[in-house]
């Protein structure tokens, strides 16, 4: 409660933050100005908020429990994972569905979770080191990128462009109905997310430890990795693959106020919030008359901010 | 009277070699253990294998007559604190968040929680440390937070795996000491020591030595001992020559090779 109340100006900032990266972007026709904001870019900025958040929280959920800060949803192939799902609803064809739930969804959510899963498994052996988990993260996108270009040939030609589009990751596509789909897993994700912070915080301490200080450890890693790609898997289901927002959002924060699950999860949401909305604006103005996918621009900033950790790291180690 | 610990016919094997090799040890509540032998001998298997945190093969392990396998991770946390060797991760993380965390077991508020941190924090000498950050600590002072933590845990009995390890010889004597008097708090401790050397800074009295060799105990009794030179021998496969210093007598490893 008293953590509620803590965070609820941060909250309040980061939600108008968000919603003022609309006005951004080419100025607004005097005539119908209203509707482009109140039609287009705002649920653009929600629907971009609310997958920032998603993909900033489930990056440093996945660094925590995987005990590698270079760990993202996008290195370690729950994106690609999720990709792959959502590749092979649209050749089952994207209106039926799966067990009462909408197929777009649900196929992601199932590719993000097997991805993730064998992700986990090598990254719980001993021997396992920094560098294993995203060697097999890589191996792991490559195989299912592979795969997804092969259906991608099975698809007519219209939904493949489609498909194209969508998979550089874009809010363009986003209207009332996306976010309606999108908004339930967002918030058992978060929510469930946020939940996992007292073992998380024991966790940061190593897996060992927190093993005899009273953790399920592998409850809580099996939830919290289940928690990330669903809401992963949501958010590819709606606009396609964002990668790196988990891995450049966690890592500011880890800068500016530490590491303590405590703090880091909840800023990190609401930077995630801010950061994605922000760069799809960036993207509406970078290049007149055309607009550039968000996947761009986050993957344009990010892939430096990986290669320095990288390299850093291994100067270190 | 059920021991507090008690191995039974433990064997923990790797790619087909045991390193814990059919153990059987009790504890009793109250006692201080001092686990010696060379390296690889099983010291840091046998704590990890109480500890719940490598899988036996065969054996068993019970605590307070329970066996290990059927208590959950709150359970064990209550009857055993940690301090393993490896060191603390050195992350951005400050003093007091990384004690309080030790606390999870009981389920209380962050400011209960906190409270508590920062009295095992002035226990461990560390009070001052609580708004640093963990990874500019030094090495005593990683040391101080170690030890704080485990007291935040309040277990019955704290294993340590070489809690010397790293650190100057005022801070290793300093934390032999500081066992010795959660031994007089009603704690039982277990600790694991690769230097015999500092068997010398244990002023507990009554603390029981088990020399590990190959994975089985190779020789066990009592600091104080008159065949404790033969003891070392027996484990470490090696003569010992005694150096008394006040009341204290220290093992050093002597040249002559036995076998």
């Amino acid at each position: 409660m008293m953590a509620l109340i803590r965070w609820l100006p941060w909250l309040l900032m980061a939600i108008t933050c968000a919603v003022a990266t609309a006005w951004i972007g080419p100025s607004l026709p005097e005539e119908g100005g209203q509707w482009i904001l109140r039609e287009l870019r705002w649920p653009r900025a929600l629907a971009g908020a609310m997958v920032g958040a998603v993909l900033s929280a489930a990056g440093a959920v996945v660094q925590i429990l995987l005990r590698n800060p270079l760990a993202t949803p996008s290195t370690i192939g729950t994106t690609a994972g999720a990709t792959l799902g959502v590749l092979a609803a649209l050749v089952l064809g994207s209106g039926s569905s799966l067990m009462g739930l909408p197929i777009l969804p649900a196929a992601a959510f199932i590719g993000a979770l097997v991805v993730t899963l064998v992700i986990a498994s090598v990254a719980a052996r001993d021997s396992a080191r920094t560098e294993d988990v995203l060697l097999a993260g890589i191996a792991l996108t490559l195989a299912t990128g592979a795969i997804a270009s092969g259906l991608r040939l099975g698809i007519d030609q219209v939904t493949s462009l489609s498909a194209l589009r969508w998979s550089l990751g874009s809010l363009t596509i986003i209207g009332p109905d996306r976010i309606s789909m999108l908004t339930p897993f967002v918030v058992i994700s978060l929510a469930g997310m946020l939940w996992l912070i007292r073992p998380l915080e024991v966790l940061v301490s190593g897996i060992e430890r927190a093993r005899t200080r009273g953790v399920e450890v592998t409850r809580v890693r099996t939830l919290g990795l289940g928690l990330a790609s669903l809401g992963v898997a949501a958010c590819v289901a709606t606009c396609g693959p964002i990668a790196f927002v988990g891995l450049i959002c966690p890592h500011i924060v880890r800068r500016l106020v530490g590491s303590a699950p405590r703090i880091l999860l909840p800023a990190s949401i609401l930077l995630g919030m801010v950061f994605l909305p922000l760069c799809d604006s960036i993207g509406r103005i970078l290049w007149e008359q055309r607009e550039i996918p968000v996947g761009v621009v986050t993957a344009a900033l990010g892939a430096p901010v990986l290669f320095f950790l990288v390299v850093r790291r291994s100067r270190t180690v | 009277m059920v021991a507090l610990m008690a191995l039974e016919n433990a064997t923990v094997l790797a790619g087909g070699t045991p390193i814990l090799d059919q153990m059987s040890l009790q504890v009793s509540e109250g006692q201080m253990v001092a686990v010696i032998g060379p390296n690889g001998s099983g010291k840091s298997t046998l704590l990890k294998a109480m500890l719940g945190l490598v899988p036996l093969d065969s054996g068993s392990v019970t605590v307070d007559g329970l066996p290990l396998i059927s208590m959950t991770a709150r359970q064990r946390a209550a009857s055993m604190a940690w301090l393993p060797q490896d060191g603390m991760i050195a992350d951005r993380l400050r003093v007091e968040d990384v004690v309080a965390s030790s606390r999870f077991r009981f389920n209380e508020s962050r400011h209960a929680c906190l409270a508590q941190a920062q009295l095992a924090l002035e226990e461990a000498g560390a009070a001052s440390l609580a708004a640093r950050w963990l990874n500019e600590l030094s090495g005593g002072e990683r040391q101080r937070v170690e030890l704080a933590s485990m007291l935040a845990q309040e277990s019955r009995c704290w294993l340590l795996d070489e809690p010397a390890n790293h650190l100057d010889p005022v801070w290793r004597a300093r934390t032999l000491r500081f066992l010795s008097r959660r031994l007089e708090q009603g704690n039982t401790v277990i600790v694991v020591l690769h230097d015999v050397h500092l068997l010398g800074h244990i002023d507990a009295a009554k603390t029981r030595v088990v020399g590990l060799r190959q994975g089985k105990i190779a020789w066990q009794g009592h600091l104080g001992d008159d065949d404790l030179g033969e003891g070392l021998e027996q484990i470490h496969g090696m003569t010992f020559d005694r150096a008394v210093a006040g009341d204290r007598e220290y093992w050093i490893p002597g040249e002559e090779q036995i076998e």
